[in-house]
């Protein structure tokens, strides 16, 4: 017997896949297929090969990251410490919502309660308008929909794919500097848990550098789950120690409603908006829009990715990567249960 | 043993090919789901034998994924769609090369092999001997993953040097002279007298 017969042999016994996991990686596929209609839960907020996109920027600020790997422990306190200084135009908004906020009683979400989130996107391939409506619990570690039939649906999260958390709201901080920490702590957690496939799915998309991945989670919190107005004047506030974060005066979300905005622009020139209530500073949707042409540049040596030189992606300057709008946020009865 | 390196006889039935069925996915996305369930077995297979079962749980669906999101650029002139799907798969698994190596190094030292879930118990493989297990898996973990890939699409993954050249995007004469090399490698490492003196007394 030669050498690569023996090594035929070697592990031939693994044994096959169980009928769970292959059951698992179907639905998958199935819910990818069904993509449009559920986009929400999977894809980032890019549109079409845009994945492809981030993929290269990915490997660009990799390559950027590095020596500051090398040169402290991402671990180590004072790496968390190292906070920019408060802008002061984002400080000040979040300084006139946290005193609207504080007007109000003061509210604690339990852990094992149920909320319920309304929110309408603008699908990017069709441009269609979805209705969504989702359920979580405060702890983040159970979540229900409606399907098609009307029936309710709990499912358990599993938190490697479910980033960010509603439990990164539970018992976060309600002052600025804080809520600033306690982002930057779990963006730095998120990028060391991809590394070492503690995540499998995120929908803060690191690969734009730390700040952009820190505005995204802020956005992204807002946009998915039910933020007590403390808490929102808090994420506000936290956005102030974002460097490049500015307050945009105009800005109109999926359901047509205009607001003032908090922006940031990142290194693909796509400039991210969180759009809120100029007078009761109320979170009203968030945007993504190319501000710039932008075509594919190729990839690095040695970097893989599924770049076409013939069809390198190009987005037109204004090109909608997102548009939605929280309509309604609540903590109700149970899961299937409306405000 | 190896199978013929050969594909099965093509089938006079009326079932679309691969290729016919991913060109179809492109206006119907849900045919896609046909070639989910032709190849998710030998993919998954191939996965776990490298990386573990939990792992290979996990790439398998990323793998498909993967295919799913750029069947739009898939070669239909191709039939059979494994090549490109063991190409996918193998850069998924490069994620985890450290684990790959790490599993492998232990079962040369120790010769249990520490792969999840990889022993099926009672069935035992007397093919090949505890003591070549050993050698094979300490060869495996010296090869660059460039030659180790090449290798093992070939041998586990049962391609053919032109498919692997396609899955590896490599040209033809680079999958010789990989597998070349590991094949050295290999028999340098089976040959040679008692490896476990290095780390036993006896």
């Amino acid at each position: 017997m030669d050498e690569l017969h023996m090594l035929a042999e070697l592990r031939r016994d693994t044994p096959p896949i169980r009928t769970g996991a292959s059951g698992a990686a179907r639905a998958r596929l199935l819910e990818e297929m069904a993509a449009p209609r559920r986009s929400r839960l999977r894809l980032r907020p890019i549109i079409l090969r845009a994945g492809v996109v981030a993929a290269l920027a990915s490997a660009i600020i990799t390559a950027i990251a590095v020596p500051q790997d090398t040169g402290g422990d991402p671990g180590r306190p004072d790496a968390v410490a190292a906070l920019a200084g408060a802008q002061p135009a984002v400080a000040a908004v979040a300084e006139r919502a946290r005193t609207a906020a504080e007007k109000q009683s003061t509210e604690k979400v339990p852990a094992d309660s149920w909320t319920y989130v309304r929110t309408l996107q603008r699908e990017t391939e069709s441009h269609d308008l979805s209705d969504l409506r989702d359920w979580y619990t405060a702890d983040g570690r159970w979540t229900a929909g409606i399907g098609n039939d009307g029936r309710v649906t709990v499912s358990e999260i599993d938190p490697k794919r479910d980033v960010p958390s509603a439990a990164f709201l539970l018992g976060a901080p309600t002052d600025p500097e804080g809520m600033a920490r306690h982002v930057y702590a779990e963006v730095d957690r998120v990028i060391a848990a991809e590394r070492t496939g503690g995540i499998r799915a995120s929908t803060i998309d690191t690969s734009r550098g730390r700040d952009v991945a820190a505005f995204t989670l802020v956005k992204e919190a807002l946009k998915r789950y039910y933020v007590t107005p403390r808490q929102q004047a808090a994420l506000y506030g936290a956005l102030a120690y974002i460097p490049g974060v500015t307050v945009i005066e105009d800005a109109e979300d999926a359901a047509g409603r205009h607001g003032q905005a908090f922006g940031i622009i990142d290194p693909q020139s796509v400039r991210s908006e969180i759009i809120f209530d100029r007078r009761t500073y109320r979170y009203l949707g968030s945007s993504s829009v190319f501000t710039k042409d932008y075509t594919e540049p190729p990839p690095p040596p040695g970097v893989d990715s599924d770049y076409d030189p013939d069809n390198p992606l190009h987005f037109a300057k204004g090109t909608v990567v997102e548009l939605n709008a929280k309509m309604d946020a609540a903590v109700v009865d149970g899961p299937g249960q409306r405000p | 043993m190896l199978p013929e390196m050969t594909s099965p006889p093509a089938a006079s039935s009326p079932a679309p090919d691969d290729a016919e069925v991913i060109a179809a996915s492109l206006s119907d996305s849900e045919c896609f789901a046909a070639i989910f369930d032709r190849h998710v077995e030998v993919i998954h297979h191939y996965i776990a034998r490298r990386v573990g079962t939990d792992a290979a749980d996990d790439i398998v669906a990323e793998t498909f994924l993967a295919a799913f999101r750029r069947r739009s650029v898939y070669d239909v002139s191709r039939s059979d769609a494994r090549p490109w799907l063991y190409g996918i798969a193998t850069t998924l698994v490069a994620r985890h090369r450290r684990s790959e190596v790490r599993y492998l190094r232990a079962l040369s030292r120790t010769g249990v092999d520490p792969l999840p879930e990889s022993l099926a118990d009672g069935v035992v493989n007397r093919l090949i001997t505890h003591d070549q297990k050993r050698r094979l898996a300490g060869a495996l973990a010296t090869l660059g993953q460039g030659d180790r890939d090449a290798l093992l699409l070939v041998v586990w993954g049962e391609l053919t040097y032109e498919e692997t050249a396609r899955a590896l995007d490599i040209p033809l004469g680079t999958v010789r002279s990989r597998l070349n090399r590991a094949r050295r490698k290999l028999r340098a490492q089976l040959g040679r007298n008692d490896p476990t003196k290095e780390t036993h007394d006896g």
